[in-house]
């Protein structure tokens, strides 16, 4: 739980007569959050294989010591702790695990609180669905890490949830604790599109997304002012309780947030795709002092490189998804080379279940499309998304102290032919394709039918999945 | 104009015109080309590891081991160090047929009604799409493209992917007749519809096929009469679907069944065994494997993919999906490869890659993109395969095509040498060095 | 606000005469009554007068102006079952699907929030639901309006007379809660009504203190206006009444504990059907459990299997027929393939734990009551043996259906025992309850005798 929402209620609890009760039960109850959700942590030694590091080059004949998750050694004939598993990786390939900056997987009853254009104040920290069995399927594909984000029905959408894929573990445990709060921030056709043309609310253009953004900021900063001048008389006020109890000014969750991102508190991902959107948001932000922010999709990301360079915006993307609507109809699949060539942080996402699956297939044809070398390639899928996710210090790359979350491969993992075989998640294995039981699932319904077959078609913007069917509108073709 | 003729020159003479238009300005080359020291993947001969393929006007003229004698008038492309393999072929997309996916007026892969045989994919084929030319770079040059919608959906077409019409670009301008088998059960958890209104629904369905099936062989056997002697017989009336089936009963037109499910496989097969005068084929496949002997038995090719799609079933092996294909093939099945796809079907060949990965092996991925889809479809006299006679579709390399990081050097389509170029390249070549302050 | 004067129960009884009048006492004679211990009293007596048990035991001296029923040895006494979590009686809503100008801002109702709605003003007692919670022996039940996030008020009834207000007990007894939510307005996920729940609560306890302030110096504060929505979740933020939550899977469990730590409301948890995935979580938080005896149908092969089982067994009691025999065994032991073996052993194991449910609660010492939510009345008996047959004793059933109901409504001082000062509502059976043909023959509710049609 964040420490800042944690201090929030603490504050305003000062209605109860059991105010200290109730912060003394708070921390106790941390506490047993904590061991109730505890993590598994492995201890294992993975011998002779050749080590992709991500920020030290590759390494061969090399083993990796873990200990407690965390990477202890990395160098040539190590020794196992007492009682430590031993992989003889002989032949194979090790890479940092795969990490998922863009993923709808595991969340409970909706991806979209689409009926307002502006939801900062849902979280899918509150509806993770652990028992989601494409986790596995990721595991089985080398991920490690995802940003579980809400849908982009909306211009200022709900926060997102970054989440390790520690199959089996209850939704407190899934989450990774170090990860900071993000957001998903949404413009061009989708929300014009769910808002103006559905709910003739606006914003219908994306004349109207710019001041749907602007206008949420000011009105959040202007209660800041009020909120705060209000916390202050009351904390003077509850030393001693003297005197008239001041008016409070009711705390708005909604624009908290909003202020949490002003304030560098939570990271916005924003689902944008139109290079002059793109510069919109840019110049918004700049307004507002909002920094460290990703463009997600960003297909024309590359039409303005220099411009995401120089506001150090970051850009995750697909590696050849284009077409399928009319604001990506002008894209390229070279996107995501050209970008990294003006040094954008770049990285390769999913935004689907499918996808998930092979994104080091997804990363190997970012080489094809625009000449990276393989290390740059495969940095889009560990450092990079990591450091959109602001969790670069504690994974991305295998790097003594680094969290061992690791993908054991056949062959280089940018080859078609390259299999996962092994993924650890902190040290622990969660997918071995050796021992592997066809059915993952981890609850199982007596109403659960064994002839349902999903012939799942391809999911364009899973984003909006569930919204065009309540708009109204076909989406599948009998694909 | 060389055949040597560096990348930049291109991006110079692109950098100077102008790039907003969709439309690739370059002209394909066409005439006598000798592709010398190659490592020729023929298909259906062994590979030839250094030889010769001579082209001339379209026709591959000559496939030798070794140096060929090169008469007058050829371009030489040196392949030293470079492969040829056949141009793919991907057995199922829309490409051609829709556009932008969102956009509604732009798709046209769909016609109104449960049963319009009639209606013709080849018809509706923009040769000027967008995404053929980013398809055919990445070395797939022939794809089928066909109509969905109703239980009899229309004809599909075999098309090149280079043409000014869909005349020019047609292999075989009407390749297959779709089916669409009627879904039996539901379609995911969020199909609301009463157990029982699904199965009536399905059984419906199955009935109005039978009908339309009888109606239309019915027609077809009174107008073979009424043909071979019209004497003191009155002409009867044209019915333009019954009509269109006729080349199936006649043996002319296969009949292409797209089904997933386990069970409504096994009540195709059924229902295809009562079916003595037709031909058929199966198409997506989905849960193939777990019917791969019955459909071997049945002598039934497959059109098999996505590969790269999610699995069927919640309970079963994540690899079920990818081993889909070896196992169909193990059991005796002809096996080709389809993406449906429409803006990437450029990826077939990494649907190919992950299908040889996982079971099936390089070349009997390689064929499954190749002369298989070409036996299926009737093609195999033009296409799938670097044989004398044949069709110049095909790619040069510098290696393994199913490698996304193979580069796909050169390509020809019925003997035109396509300009490497699509809208992909050439915003890459205007934004790569971008003007840095407009 | 939970008790209810002796002189108001007296009052309100004088004004619930249906067809008779009320005698001074009655009493059953030759009965045996099944107390709330488990224990049954054989050839016993039990008297009671104005609504309340005077006197119950083998050593009763029956009061000469009680009008005696002789049990004949053969009438098995109950306490009164009690539905601690209904809707029966509640009138069906439907929804609301008219366009609402702005989805994001809708007035309360379009997004479910209802908290100041009473049951006792729209209760209807001549539904269907409300016969069928009688025939199955209930005599009371706390009831709530249908609804979304927050459909309003719960009140408890006595299952007796024909309206609402001659058959009111105790009002307000909690605030009833859900994490259900329409699609066409806010909040159209769980997100979204998660977020609610906070900012509701957030808001009624700004305009609590607003309201306070004003109303202790008015001169001094502006007028914060009322809220009648808001103002009827102050009972619940103050924790003078407990949030009734209906949920079942152990992630909507842990999401409402979330809610209570952060928001500091007392919980009732209801349903509870997937409550063996957490029983040490409920022991932990201490989490009063109001249990659905609700749970998903035998799978269809299972019910073929035990059918032809059934038929077999038929079959070869009658060996003459030694062709239909084999047929019939065939057709039991039709070779099913490996994986379709695994998957029905795993949702046997499933349907087994479901069927379980209420057993392992009690076995982890949660002392669940009952709830009818989910339940459909015509599989309560059904249910109950498969209960039983799971290894349910009928003292446990009993005890949920009573007195553990009763105790988490916080009524166990009145009612859901057999014992003297406690409220006349019996169930009186011709066989022990459970016992396979037993049937209900009368129900006594608040000391007024109706017979079973």
């Amino acid at each position: 739980m964040n420490l800042t929402r944690k201090d929030e209620l603490m504050n305003f609890k000062m209605k109860t007569k059991q105010t200290a009760l109730f912060i003394g039960f708070l921390f106790v109850f941390g506490m047993m959050v904590n061991v109730a959700s505890a993590q598994k942590k492995g201890s294992v030694l993975i011998k002779n294989a050749t080590v992709i590091t991500i920020t030290n080059g590759d390494m061969e004949g090399t083993d990796i010591l873990v200990k407690d998750g965390i990477i202890a050694e990395i160098g040539k004939n190590l020794k196992a702790p007492k009682g430590a598993e031993v992989v003889d990786a002989t032949g194979k390939f090790v890479m940092p695990g795969i990490i998922d900056a863009h993923s709808h997987l595991a969340i409970t009853n909706g991806v979209n609180e689409w009926t307002n254009p502006v939801t900062a104040e849902v979280s899918m920290e509150d509806v993770i669905d652990p028992n989601d069995v494409g986790m596995y399927a990721a595991l089985a594909g080398g991920v490690t890490s995802i940003h579980v984000m809400h849908g982009s029905a909306n211009v200022i959408g709900g926060q997102g949830e970054t989440i390790k894929l520690r199959y089996g573990a209850d939704q407190e445990g899934l989450k990774f604790s170090e990860a900071p709060r993000t957001i998903k921030f949404a413009l061009g056709e989708n929300p014009t599109r769910v808002h103006g043309q559905g709910f003739n609310v606006q914003p219908r253009s994306r004349m109207g997304v710019e001041q749907i953004v602007r206008q949420t900021f000011d009105a959040a900063i202007d209660y800041k002012a009020k909120r705060d001048a209000y916390m202050e008389e009351f904390a003077k006020w509850n030393k001693r309780k003297k005197g008239d109890q001041p008016n409070p000014v009711a705390k708005n969750i909604r624009y908290d947030v909003i202020n949490d991102i002003i304030a560098g508190k939570v990271l916005v991902h924003c689902h944008s795709y139109r290079a002059d959107e793109i510069g919109m948001l840019m110049r918004v932000f700049k307004d507002y002092g909002v920094e460290n922010y990703t463009f997600q999709h960003v297909l024309e990301g590359f039409k303005v490189a220099p411009e995401l360079a120089k506001h150090k915006a970051h850009a995750s993307t697909f590696s050849d998804w284009w077409a399928y609507k009319f604001e990506v109809y002008y894209a390229s699949a070279y996107n995501a080379a050209i970008m990294n060539k003006y040094g954008v942080v770049t990285s390769i996402n999913s935004d689907s279940e499918e996808l998930i699956r092979h994104l080091n297939h997804e990363a190997a044809k970012v080489v094809k499309y625009g000449g990276v070398t393989d290390n740059e390639a495969l940095m889009m899928i560990t450092l990079n998304p990591a450091k959109q996710l602001g969790i670069d210090k504690y994974v991305g790359s295998i790097e003594k102290g680094k969290q061992a979350d690791l993908g054991i491969w056949s062959a280089h993992p940018l080859s078609i032919y390259a299999i996962c075989e092994q993924t650890f998640v902190d040290g622990t294995s969660y997918f071995n394709k050796a021992n592997d039981p066809a059915d993952m699932r981890l609850v199982i319904s007596p109403e659960d039918d064994y002839e349902l077959v999903v012939s799942a078609g391809r999911n364009n913007d899973s984003c909006m999945e569930g919204v065009f069917e309540v708009l109204g509108e076909q989406t599948h073709s009998h694909e | 104009m060389k055949n040597r003729i560096k990348y930049f020159l291109f991006v110079l003479l692109l950098a100077t015109s102008s790039i907003a238009t969709a439309q690739i300005t370059e002209k394909p080359e066409y005439g006598k080309f000798a592709i010398t020291n190659a490592k020729i993947y023929t298909i259906t001969g062994s590979v030839i590891e250094k030889g010769t393929v001579l082209i001339e006007n379209g026709t591959i003229t000559e496939v030798v081991n070794g140096m060929a004698k090169i008469p007058a008038g050829y371009k030489t492309i040196d392949a030293t160090g470079k492969s040829v393999y056949p141009g793919f072929i991907d057995s199922g997309t829309f490409l051609g047929l829709k556009e932008v996916e969102a956009v509604p007026v732009t798709n046209d892969q769909m016609e109104l009604g449960k049963f319009t045989p009639h209606v013709r994919a080849i018809t509706a084929i923009n040769p000027a799409s967008v995404s053929i030319p980013v398809t055919r770079v990445n070395g797939v040059t022939t794809v089928i493209s066909h109509p969905t919608g109703g239980t009899i959906a229309g004809k599909a077409t075999l098309i090149n992917l280079y043409g000014y019409l869909p005349d020019s670009m047609a292999v075989v301008s009407d390749a297959a007749m779709m089916m669409n088998w009627p879904r039996s059960g539901k379609r995911g958890w969020w199909d609301s519809r009463d157990e029982k209104k699904v199965k009536e629904e399905y059984e419906k369905t199955l009935k109005e096929l039978d009908e339309y099936w009888e109606n239309a062989r019915f027609y077809n056997s009174m107008m073979n009469e009424y043909e071979s002697s019209s004497k003191g017989k009155s002409k009867p009336d044209k019915n333009i679907e019954w009509d269109a089936m006729r080349a199936v009963f006649n043996g002319k037109l296969k009949v292409v069944i797209e089904v997933d499910k386990e069970k409504d496989i096994l009540e195709a097969l059924k229902w295809i065994a009562k079916q003595k005068d037709a031909s058929f084929v199966l198409s997506s496949v989905q849960e193939g494997w777990r019917v791969a002997d019955k459909i071997a038995e049945a002598k039934v090719p497959c059109l098999v993919g996505p590969v790269l799609r999610t699995i069927a079933r919640s309970y079963e092996s994540y690899l079920t999906s990818y081993e889909n294909a070896a196992k169909l093939h193990k059991a005796g099945v002809l096996v080709a490869i389809r993406t449906g796809e429409t803006e990437n079907v450029r990826n077939l060949n990494f649907n190919a890659g992950y299908a040889a990965t996982y079971g099936l092996g390089t070349e009997e991925a390689l064929k499954a993109v190749t002369i298989n889809p070409a036996k299926i479809f009737g093609a195999d006299d033009k296409i799938g395969s670097i044989e004398k006679g044949k069709m110049a579709n095909l790619m040069i390399t510098n290696g393994d095509p199913f490698e996304p990081k193979t580069t796909i050097e050169a390509v020809f389509i019925n003997g035109f040498k396509i300009p490497m170029i699509s809208r992909h390249t050439q915003l890459y070549d205007e934004y790569i060095d971008r003007d840095k302050t407009n | 606000m939970h008790k209810l004067s002796l002189g108001l129960l007296l009052s309100l009884s004088l004004f619930s005469q249906t067809k008779a009048q009320q005698l001074p006492a009655y009493a059953f004679k030759n009965v045996t009554i099944h107390t709330h211990d488990g224990k049954s009293i054989e050839k016993a007596s039990i008297v009671w007068r104005n609504g309340s048990i005077t006197d119950y035991g083998t050593k009763v001296s029956i009061p000469f102006d009680a009008k005696v029923t002789d049990g004949g040895d053969s009438l098995h006494i109950y306490p009164g079952f009690i539905d601690g979590f209904s809707e029966m009686a509640a009138p069906d809503e439907k929804p609301n699907t008219d366009r609402v100008e702005k989805p994001g801002e809708p007035p309360y109702d379009r997004s479910g929030i209802q908290p100041e709605r009473i049951p006792s003003a729209s209760a209807d007692f001549s539904k269907k639901d409300v016969k069928d919670a009688q025939k199955e022996g209930f005599t009371s039940a706390l009831i709530g309006l249908k609804g979304l996030m927050l459909p309003g008020q719960l009140d408890f009834f006595h299952l007796g007379g024909k309206d609402a207000q001659s058959n009111l007990l105790v009002s307000s007894l909690g605030q009833k809660g859900a994490f259900k939510n329409t699609r066409n307005v806010y909040p159209s996920t769980l997100m979204g009504t998660m977020y609610l729940f906070r900012q509701l609560w957030e808001n009624a306890s700004a305009l609590q203190i607003k309201q306070q302030s004003y109303e202790s110096n008015p001169t001094k504060n502006d007028n914060p206006g009322r809220d009648l929505t808001l103002e009827a979740l102050y009972p619940v933020i103050n924790k003078k009444q407990p949030l009734y939550f209906q949920a079942d899977d152990k992630e909507s469990i842990e999401r409402i504990l979330k809610l209570k730590k952060e928001l500091g409301f007392d919980l009732v948890l209801v349903s509870a059907k997937e409550a063996f995935r957490y029983t040490d979580l409920l022991k932990k938080e201490k989490v009063p459990v109001l249990v659905s005896f609700d749970f998903p149908g035998k799978p269809d092969w299972k019910v073929k299997e035990e059918k032809a089982e059934k038929a077999a067994k038929e079959a070869k009691k009658d060996s003459t027929n030694a062709k239909t025999d084999s047929t019939i065994a065939k057709k039991v032991e039709k070779e099913v393939p490996a994986d379709i073996i695994a998957f029905r052993a795993k949702q046997m194991s499933a349907y087994n734990d479901f069927v379980k449910n209420t057993k392992t609660l009690l076995d982890a010492g949660l002392n669940p009551g009952f709830s009818s939510i989910g339940l459909k009345w015509a599989d309560f008996s059904k249910n109950i043996e498969s209960m039983i047959e799971a290894g349910m004793t009928e003292n446990e059933l009993v005890s949920v259906l009573t007195e553990n109901t009763a105790k988490v409504l916080g009524l166990s001082n009145q009612t859901g025992k057999i014992e003297n000062g406690y409220l006349a509502d019996f169930a009186v059976f011709t066989k022990p309850f459970t016992a396979k043909k037993a049937k209900l023959l009368q129900r006594v509710v608040k000391g007024e005798v109706y017979e079973l049609n």
